[in-house]
């Protein structure tokens, strides 16, 4: 395997990553309660006076596979100025005459099918935006990507754990497109000033061998973190365990901003830096 | 060190865990410990403190303007396996990598030795230090990184290009011959050693050197020194007003590549030359011969920098020591030196056979708008009043195009 494979894995991987952290973002939060898209749907009722949600298929793999085509050929088209300006300018002018054609009443474009059409794109706008910034390097479509990976599907009425199955498979798929994603934007960077090292190769195996492993290092951390809430519990006072602030997602939250604290200080205290700073001083 | 990456990593971390409560999100919440999980399992990683020993070495003892070095940057880990070691070897600006990069990036296991080889051009003579190495750790996921520079100098001279001259008499008309004779270096048969050479058919068997022989299993015979021809003495101009133009085209440069070139072709023919350079001080290398004294002056030449402002008539004294009617060649352009007409008049009244050789880099500062039309036309006006001057007293005088042969140019002059 060569350095330009495996660079080309990590982009693959991230894709999919980012395709599977949208999709079970959806399936933990239903489209229907997104607040991005009721307020769409709002929008589009208030203007047309039609419920988007409700009289269109508000498919999220649809969607997915909408913003998948229009990344995919963004990224092919931009590999030729000349097509790619050419493309633009086509769809511009065909976005236009589709509203002039709506104005006039001229019903040449059925108008459901663009309705429709906006509607997946929407949906598939974190994979579209996410695919330039995987392909092409762009850090900021990388972030903004994932930025909407994590709002789109957010809605009001919270999730628990009785889905914790969909919300450990988003978790470690959006972190490893954002870890894949941004690592191939850094490590190709720098495969372009070291083209010619024999020794790169291994560095990026051991990227990719470190990343999996503290990926489940992690995972295992996490869990540490979870049963330091019911560790606390035993230490605490009866009345302040068995309060209902302590026993919801707020105790929860603040027990593992403690476990973080101890972890910070005990680190800080043992790490070799520190003992070197204490001898200096 | 943290990176913005981390800062990024905690800063979101806290904030989803903190804000994922206020809307009941388990998946925000989750999200937001794994993030900090993520970044407090990667501060245990490839941060801990290495011990990298680098050394450098150069495939030649001798480099010469324009031509090219191998360095290889030898890179020994002494400590715990590194996964990811950026290496920057710090060099000086008058070097170029032209094969290879002085940046690399590698995983270094433990004990494990890495060479990274490179090229240098180097197209300017001087001493240089390379060095020290700068060495950067990042944890895989660039969440956190170490810099530190390696103590690793080494020390590059690269000399003047030597040109080869052929066919030119650039010596004295009066060999050794007079009353006081110092010894002129010359293959002979008197009992002082000068060096030795490979055996040709001929030879006397009890010239061979038996030692060598033994050492190298090469027939090498003695050679002696005969006292019988001149001594030369070059003058270089190392004064400020030198170094006018770019760092690479400028009379100084010119000037010690005539005087290398010119060092090598008379010591080539056993005379003893010396080299007297003024600028800020005066520096006399007292004349000699052999392939010792060939590198003690092309180091003297590589060293030079052009600084100070002392004029021509600086080396009238040292001169007055060196034997009269010899070679004296003055490497310089006189440019806005008053003494010098004074000085080459003195030069040629104590009888020296006086040779001025004056680069000329003003057609190449014109036409790269170093220097206006006008400064050129009064420079080069200058320059011809000068030359003049020097024929006028006798002296071989002339303009060298340095992109011209050295030889073709000297040719003119000498009949």
């Amino acid at each position: 395997m060569n350095t330009n494979n495996s660079l080309s894995l990590m982009q693959g991987i991230a894709t999919f990553s980012l395709m599977f952290s949208l999709g079970l973002a959806y399936v933990i939060n239903p489209i229907d309660e997104s607040l991005f898209f009721k307020a769409l749907d709002g929008i589009v009722s208030g203007i047309y006076g039609t419920d988007v949600l409700d009289e269109l298929n508000s498919s999220a793999v649809a969607g997915m596979l909408v913003g998948l085509f229009a990344g995919t050929l963004f990224v092919f088209l931009s590999i030729n100025k000349k097509v790619y300006n050419y493309s633009i300018l086509i769809l511009f002018i065909s976005t236009i005459l589709v509203f002039l054609a709506d104005i006039m009443n001229y019903d040449s474009f059925p108008y459901q099918v663009t309705q429709q059409l906006f509607l997946w794109s929407w949906i598939g706008l974190p994979i579209f935006i996410g695919i330039i910034g995987i392909w092409q390097d762009y850090i900021g479509n990388q972030i903004v990507a994932a930025f909407l990976v994590l709002v789109m599907p957010l809605g009001l009425s919270g999730n628990t754990n009785e889905q914790i199955y969909p919300i450990l498979g988003f978790v470690f798929s959006f972190m490893l497109y954002i870890e894949l994603s941004y690592g191939h934007t850094r490590y190709s960077r720098l495969a372009r000033v070291m083209y010619y090292s024999k020794e790169y190769e291994t560095v990026l195996q051991w990227f990719l061998v470190t990343l999996v492993i503290t990926l489940a290092l992690t995972t295992g951390l996490t869990s540490i973190a979870f049963l330091f809430h019911d560790f606390l519990s035993d230490l605490l006072p009866y009345s302040f365990s068995n309060s209902i602030e302590f026993n919801t997602i707020y105790g929860q939250a603040l027990s593992v901003m403690v476990f973080f604290m101890i972890w910070a200080v005990i680190q800080t205290l043992f790490s070799r830096g520190y003992l070197a700073r204490q001898v200096e001083d | 060190m943290w990176t913005r990456k981390a800062v990024v990593y905690v800063g979101l971390g806290t904030i989803l865990v903190l804000f994922s409560p206020f809307i009941n999100n388990l998946q925000l919440f989750l999200l937001g410990t794994t993030i900090l999980g993520f970044v407090a399992i990667h501060s245990l990683v490839n941060t801990s403190p290495i011990d990298v020993k680098i050394t450098r070495t150069f495939d030649s003892d001798q480099v010469f303007e324009n031509s090219n070095v191998s360095v290889d940057l030898i890179i020994q880990n002494k400590g715990r396996s590194v996964g990811f070691l950026e290496i920057y070897d710090n060099l000086p600006s008058e070097v170029e990598v032209n094969n290879g990069l002085n940046h690399t990036i590698i995983k270094l296991r433990k004990e494990e030795l890495v060479i990274n080889k490179y090229n240098l051009d180097c197209r300017l003579r001087g001493q240089y230090r390379l060095g020290n190495p700068s060495l950067r750790i990042y944890n895989p996921s660039f969440l956190f990184y170490y810099e530190s520079d390696i103590d690793s100098k080494s020390s590059l001279v690269v000399l003047p290009q030597i040109e080869q001259i052929e066919g030119v008499d650039l010596s004295t008309d009066f060999p050794k011959m007079y009353q006081g004779a110092m010894p002129i270096r010359r293959i002979g048969t008197s009992g002082e050693f000068y060096g030795i050479r490979e055996y040709m058919p001929g030879d006397d068997f009890k010239n061979i050197n038996w030692r060598v022989f033994g050492r190298t299993r090469k027939l090498m015979v003695n050679q002696f020194e005969r006292e019988d021809i001149s001594d030369i003495m070059l003058v270089l101009d190392a004064r400020e007003i030198s170094g006018t133009g770019t760092i690479l085209r400028n009379p100084l440069n010119y000037s010690c590549r005539a005087a290398a070139s010119l060092t090598s072709f008379f010591l080539r023919a056993r005379n003893r030359v010396g080299l007297t350079i003024y600028g800020e001080t005066v520096n006399v290398i007292p004349p000699d011969t052999g392939e010792r004294h060939l590198y003690r002056i092309l180091t003297a030449l590589a060293e030079v920098k052009p600084t100070g402002g002392l004029g021509l008539h600086t080396v009238l004294g040292d001169l007055r020591n060196f034997t009269p009617r010899s070679p004296v060649m003055v490497l310089s352009t006189l440019e806005s030196d008053p003494t010098s007409t004074t000085a080459l008049r003195e030069i040629t009244a104590r009888g020296f056979k006086l040779t001025v050789i004056a680069p000329d880099t003003l057609d190449y500062d014109r036409e790269a708008r170093i220097i206006s039309p006008t400064v050129y036309f009064t420079a080069s006006a200058s320059l011809d009043n000068k030359i003049t001057e020097a024929r006028s007293l006798g002296a071989r005088a002339m303009r060298w195009d340095p992109e011209s042969v050295l030889s073709t140019s000297l040719a003119e002059v000498v009949i």
